[in-house]
């Protein structure tokens, strides 16, 4: 048995599941979007790879060709990245636990892109899968970036969604006190102004993509102006 | 949602590399019955067909179900292709079962796998393209 779970007719990038197989395989028939493909292959090697030496996970086995990834199948349930922060904060903090385990202490480390709730699966021990690398970036952004990228997403994701004029205050305190716990004692001059800074990145840490697909760019002035104030005792 | 799309996401699905136009039906008129015929199609392996749900009343689909399944090896349970605002999905008649992916109970996997079979009902008016697969 078979399902699409998805063919996104923009990007024109499908996943499926392949039941007797139990695999997921990622596709693309455009040559433009190989390079996602590519991507996906690069970054989930370079995550299980970190899993494996840090987590002691059994290997897992990819197959990939130029138009296709096959991964096998990770048992697991997803938080909805449209829920409040609020019901989402303990799943959050394991995110941030995981990637400090994960994310080697460097300087410039590499990058997922599009870290947010739609693309974590948390196994039957609430551990984190990170899924869907084709963002991948390999030694060019600064640590943190995609904890910074994930931790706006989730209250701006909701906003987003309900369509909210304003993000809520008790969404702000939450924020303010896992930014805090992702970002103690680091001095990076994107905590300045994040928001500004992961908005600028568009094109590089999200490829191929359109513009209106990169959260970032839906929030108001109003909305980035409250976050990067709710943020700022970082400074 | 156009037959080309449907016919590269099948050969994905179907872990098929190369296939040529004799290896599979297209059908979008009531002409090309006329191709199910066992002797016409004997040298070519076919691997699946492709039915274009917009043109035909269920009962012909049914008609074409019956006459695929008289004369070839199908496989019964058919993917549904659904054609969506911005995505195209599909499954099986009868889905996958939850729980080889979740982490639910048994009455969660009964209730999500419900939810995806009526699914074949609430969206009728978004199903476009149906495929069966043959054996």
């Amino acid at each position: 048995m078979t399902t699409l779970i998805t063919f996104n007719k923009k990007k024109k990038l499908g996943v499926a599941y392949i039941s007797n197989k139990k695999i997921i395989r990622k596709f693309t028939f455009d040559k433009t979007k190989y390079k996602l493909i590519k991507n996906e292959s690069i970054g989930y090697n370079w995550y299980h790879l970190q899993r494996k030496k840090i987590l002691k996970t059994p290997k897992s086995l990819i197959t990939a060709s130029k138009n296709y990834i096959d991964t096998p199948i990770i048992r697991g349930n997803k938080r909805k990245f449209w829920n409040y922060l609020e019901k989402n904060y303990d799943e959050s903090i394991s995110v941030i636990e995981h990637y400090k385990k994960i994310w080697p202490n460097k300087k410039i480390t590499p990058c997922h892109g599009d870290l947010t709730f739609s693309n974590i699966i948390f196994d039957k021990n609430n551990i984190p899968i990170i899924v869907d690398w084709e963002n991948f970036l390999r030694k060019k952004m600064q640590w943190g970036f995609d904890l910074s990228y994930f931790l706006i997403s989730t209250v701006s994701l909701p906003s987003i969604f309900h369509k909210d004029v304003k993000i809520r205050n008790k969404e702000l305190f939450l924020l303010e006190k896992l930014w805090e716990i992702a970002f103690q004692s680091k001095k990076y001059q994107y905590l300045n102004k994040p928001v500004n800074f992961i908005k600028r990145n568009f094109g590089r840490t999200f490829i191929l993509r359109d513009r209106l697909d990169y959260f970032p760019n839906l929030l108001s002035k109003h909305k980035i102006e409250q976050i990067n104030e709710a943020l700022k005792f970082n400074l | 949602m156009q037959k080309q799309i449907v016919l590269d996401i099948s050969k994905e699905l179907f872990f098929l590399k190369k296939i040529e136009k004799k290896n599979y039906f297209y059908i979008s008129s009531n002409n090309e019955y006329k191709r199910f015929s066992k002797k016409n199609s004997k040298s070519n392996k076919i691997y699946f067909a492709i039915i274009d749900f917009k043109k035909f009343q269920l009962t012909e689909i049914l008609n074409i179900f019956i006459l695929l399944n008289r004369n070839f090896k199908i496989y019964k349970n058919i993917l549904i292709f659904f054609e969506l605002e911005k995505e195209i999905i599909a499954h099986n008649f009868f889905p996958d079962w939850p729980g080889h992916y979740k982490f639910i109970n048994i009455l969660g996997s009964s209730y999500f796998w419900f939810k995806k079979f009526l699914a074949n009902l609430v969206f009728f008016k978004k199903i476009k393209f149906i495929v069966i697969k043959f054996k």
